[in-house]
């Protein structure tokens, strides 16, 4: 098996990202979308709102309180959804994700990060992915 | 420009904030006009419906708590009816089996236990994290 994706060089410095499936297990609706490799994060997924609403997650809310702390001081209260997540045939699983009030993209944390083998080859700007 | 009058601002908060102000040469107006601008940036996310449904999703966790139950809450329609399931899997499965017999628009799960309150660490700064940078 083998994943390999170009860094986003529309941005300076350039990010490594994901693509990323992410599954209502309601509906069955899936959207791909790039998730940017946040080794900073310590959650799973923090998605946008925009994507909340075209996968008509509040099919899959979950009562449950999550707040973000950005950098130490800003705290942002946080939405948690369940979705299936996907990264092509090295990732399938069920997980609780969440939805930012503020971001403007999907950022990929360490609780998902933590379960891939990833290389981040700068110099060449690739990310892959392996077994 | 607009002239108000603002009840209710907290003292220390004004202080600080008039201090601030004077150090760097800007108006309090000037120091109201940047604070509302960004608060502008916000985007709107309505809440009321989410409290009133925590708040139903509350009661019936005491209630379930006090008689013992456990397992899963799914509330359907912001609290237009309520079922208990034993596992995670059952209370997706259930939403599913709503969602194509009744077209349901919303439901909330919740765990038969007092509401955990977490936090996760997000390394980018606010500008980063919007997109702007």
């Amino acid at each position: 098996m083998k994943y390999v994706e170009k860094y986003d060089i529309s941005i300076a410095p350039s990010q490594p990202f994901l693509k990323m499936g992410i599954v209502n297990p309601i509906t069955n609706v899936r959207l791909e979308e790039r998730a940017y490799v946040d080794t900073g994060f310590s959650g799973s997924l923090i998605i946008t709102k925009n994507v909340y609403e075209k996968l008509k997650l509040s099919l899959i809310e979950v009562d449950e309180e999550y707040y973000a702390i950005h950098a130490g001081h800003f705290i942002t209260k946080l939405k948690p959804v369940i979705v299936i997540v996907e990264i092509g045939e090295f990732y399938h699983a069920r997980k609780k994700i969440f939805v930012h009030p503020y971001i403007g993209k999907i950022l990929v944390g360490r609780d998902i990060l933590n379960e891939l083998y990833i290389c981040l080859n700068g110099p060449k700007q690739i990310l892959e992915l392996k077994d | 420009m607009r002239n108000i009058f603002v009840r209710g601002i907290d003292e220390n908060v004004y202080r600080e904030v008039k201090a601030r102000a004077a150090l760097l040469g800007i108006t309090l107006s000037e120091v109201v006009n940047m604070a509302l601008k960004e608060w502008l940036k916000k985007p709107v996310i309505i809440e009321n419906s989410g409290r009133d449904v925590r708040r139903i999703v509350d009661r019936l966790v005491d209630e379930y708590l006090a008689k013992g139950v456990k397992g899963y809450i799914v509330v359907f329609n912001r609290g237009e009816r309520h079922i208990v399931c034993r596992s995670l899997d059952e209370a997706i499965d259930s939403i599913r089996k709503a969602y194509v017999e009744e077209k349901i628009y919303s439901a909330v799960i919740r765990e038969i236990k007092p509401r955990p309150v977490k936090f996760l660490e997000i390394g980018g700064g606010m500008l980063e994290i919007r997109g702007e940078i």
